[in-house]
């Protein structure tokens, strides 16, 4: 077969005859002046995933070179002792298998592994890397962003007091420095942070009817903190967002935009799963202190029903008609508190190997009465 | 194959560029690439990146004679390695300072550092880029200078934040011919010639018309900075100088970005590989190559350069300043 020989040191071309022999290729020049014989295991591969074209090269820098054209030339690459023509070899079977075949199968393979590392294996590195961050970094990242959130909460530092004084009367376990704050907005809301603060707002707290209605929203609360939500969720996103980048290296615009909303109904998803798991692990925090599992579903009662509340202040203000819970199901971070209340209820109702044995909690009792003034 | 090429002469003009990138072939390499990376957990970019580069190398032909990306995923790894350790330490630091009293102060040394590696990762990613690719066997070589180039980069970053960002236009021209001209295969030398007024006019109008038009103006805004590139870009061998010119037109150019837009959104993204290919063809069948170089008779000028950090970092921080 014909080709193009080049010595390495100037790009003049001479035009070649290439022979296959056992052990090598030989080389002669036209005009006589070029006559090589390059041993098999000494030549690379210069030529990736191209079809006809074959490009070879010989030797250390410069190396001596040879372009050839044509399928017969083709056969001479598995002769070649190119250390990475194993790698090579995969994208080559990959990329000659023909087009509608290659596309198909290759959107199948790519969308499992995807889905795969997706659902999978980025939420399982997720959970590991958290493992390994030492509790004390996560209390001081927590105390950041308290201070960060604090200018937007009023808190009521006597009160804050009676609840750390309420959680301890509980007997709840954790392994990190528990604070409570109260503060002093009417909203019917708590939420956690990371390493141990707990924020309760005022209303959530009037709205309780009974003592262990608010042991349960703690219970709720602490398993957010000992399960280590936010952190899991930041590892999740951040593992997440190492696949998109990987996907998504030579895509720009319209691409990106679509994978972004695609994160974050997702991350939206994962966050209710952490949900479920705070109420499920809270209603065993109460089992284990022997407080009344029921007080968890009582609270989602009050919650629900400032739901209705919402809904027909609504109403009255706009003579629209809403259901807050159907419509926002799919959006909102929570999981539908409906949903919520009857999984609760269906643990309580066929768990028989746990029996509750109701336990005096005087101090805890009078402290919820103090907070709510009776 | 002919065996007498025909002696050149100087009004001869059949020095061409073209792409023969086919998007089933691209997509292929996408699937063993995101595969081989996501079950390594990352580990394999260097070699997928290597992959890429050697496909879209070995697809553009210029005088019958493919181009050859000789990087190596093994090289581009130790510069990945280098540069995950820099970032992990940056990060671990930022954990364990930040949230103390002088946090913001870490925050900030954070940011000041972040910031002077640009420079490093411009000069770095362009010098591996250009010195481990070969026509012909004949290396691209780079002989810029690290400190020079960060003197310029850091004088024209001043001038940028000074003028609120006005200057941006020329830092980048300054910055694109610091690297042109100090590019060379064998006798023949780079350069870029573009004003920064230049680009700044083209600027201002994408900023202008971009929205008002819904984004239609962006193919022509594309094909402003590509032209501005192309026809600016002069070869030099001694006293001979003569420069590239682009033949894309708005028509073309938003003929296939539009078309390549569509199929984008309808596949959600997943056309990537067939538009990525289709842009390519757009830009390199549309170069003239100065035909005043007798390109058979170029030499070996450089050695063997394989360190890829700059070319890894610069990747990071997603910097690209290719052709």
């Amino acid at each position: 077969m014909v080709g193009k020989y080049f010595d390495g040191q100037s790009s003049k071309p001479h035009s070649v005859e290439v022979r296959k022999q056992a052990a090598g290729i030989k080389i002669v020049g036209d005009d006589g002046a070029i006559n090589k014989h390059w041993l098999y295991v000494d030549i690379s591969s210069e030529s990736f995933a191209t079809g006809d074209k074959v490009l070879l090269s010989y030797g250390t820098f410069p190396h001596e070179r040879l372009e050839l054209n044509g399928a017969g030339a083709r056969p001479i690459l598995t002769l070649v002792g190119d250390q990475e023509s194993q790698v090579k070899s995969i994208y080559h079977l990959i990329t000659q298998t023909g087009g509608v075949r290659l596309v198909v199968g290759g959107l199948v393979v790519l969308l499992t592994v995807l889905y795969t590392y997706a659902v999978h294996l980025s939420p399982w590195i997720g959970e590991r890397a958290v493992a390994l961050l030492p509790p004390s970094v996560e209390a001081r990242a927590g105390q950041v962003m308290y201070n960060n959130m604090d200018l937007l909460v009023d808190k009521d530092a006597d009160k804050s007091l009676l609840l750390e004084e309420f959680y301890a009367a509980c007997g709840f376990e954790s392994p990190y420095d528990i604070r409570i704050d109260y503060a002093t907005q009417d909203v019917v809301n708590a939420f956690a942070i990371p390493g141990g603060q707990i924020v309760i707002y005022e209303g959530l707290i009037e709205s309780t009817e009974s003592w262990d209605e608010l042991a349960a929203l703690i219970a709720h609360e602490l398993a957010h903190v000992n399960e280590r939500h936010s952190f899991k969720q930041i590892a999740r996103s951040v593992s997440s967002y190492f696949l998109f980048a990987v996907l998504t290296g030579d895509v720009a615009g319209a691409s990106s935009v679509v994978l972004d909303n695609a994160t974050q109904v997702y991350q939206l998803s994962n966050n209710r799963a952490h949900e479920t798991e705070a109420d499920l692990v809270g209603l065993a925090y109460l089992r284990a202190a022997q407080i009344r599992p029921s007080a968890m579903y009582d609270l989602f009662t009050r919650l629900q029903s400032e739901t209705q509340r919402l809904e027909s202040e609504i109403e009255d203000k706009t003579s629209y008609k809403v259901d807050i819970e159907a419509s926002m199901e799919y959006f909102q971070t929570h999981p539908a508190t409906s949903n919520r209340m009857d999984k609760i209820q269906s643990i309580i109702d066929t768990d028989t190997s746990y029996q509750y044995t109701p336990k005096a909690y005087d101090r805890a009792e009078a402290i919820w009465r103090e907070l709510k003034g009776e | 194959m002919n065996s007498n090429i025909p002696p050149r002469t100087e009004n001869e003009s059949d020095d061409y560029l073209a792409f023969f990138g086919k998007g089933s072939t691209y997509f292929g390499i996408v699937v063993v690439n995101v595969v081989l990376t996501l079950i390594t957990l990352g580990l394999y970019y260097p070699w997928a990146k290597a992959a890429y580069r050697k496909y879209l190398w070995n697809e553009t032909e210029f005088n019958d004679s493919r181009f050859v990306f000789n990087g190596t995923g093994k090289e581009m790894f130790k510069g990945f390695l280098i540069m995950y350790s820099i970032f992990i330490s940056f990060y671990i630091s930022i954990l364990v300072f930040a949230t103390s009293k002088y946090g913001f102060l870490f925050i900030l040394s954070f940011y000041l550092l972040l910031i002077a590696l640009i420079p490093f990762a411009i000069f770095g990613g362009w010098k591996y880029r250009v010195s481990r690719t070969s026509w012909r066997g004949i290396f691209f070589a780079f002989d810029g200078n690290l400190s020079d180039f960060m003197v310029l980069f850091f004088k024209n970053l001043a001038l940028t934040i000074i003028t609120f960002g006005i200057y941006g236009s020329w830092m980048r021209v300054n910055i694109q011919r610091y690297l042109f001209s100090h590019t060379q295969i064998g006798d023949l030398r780079f350069d870029f010639k573009g004003h920064g007024s230049d680009l700044f006019g083209i600027n201002i109008l994408g900023f202008i018309l971009l929205y008002p038009t819904l984004f239609l103006y962006l193919p022509i805004f594309i094909k402003n900075r590509f032209n501005f590139t192309v026809n600016y870009t002069y070869l030099q061998d001694g006293s001979k100088r003569q420069r590239f010119i682009s033949t894309l037109e708005n028509g073309t150019a938003w003929q296939t970005l539009v078309v390549n837009g569509l199929l984008l959104i309808v596949t959600l993204g997943l056309a990537f590989p067939w538009t990525f290919m289709r842009t390519m063809r757009m830009y390199m069948d549309h170069v003239i190559v100065p035909d005043a170089f007798n390109y058979d008779e170029l030499t070996q000028s450089d050695n063997d350069y394989t360190d890829a950090s700059g070319d890894e970092l610069s990747d990071m921080m997603d910097i690209d300043f290719g052709f």
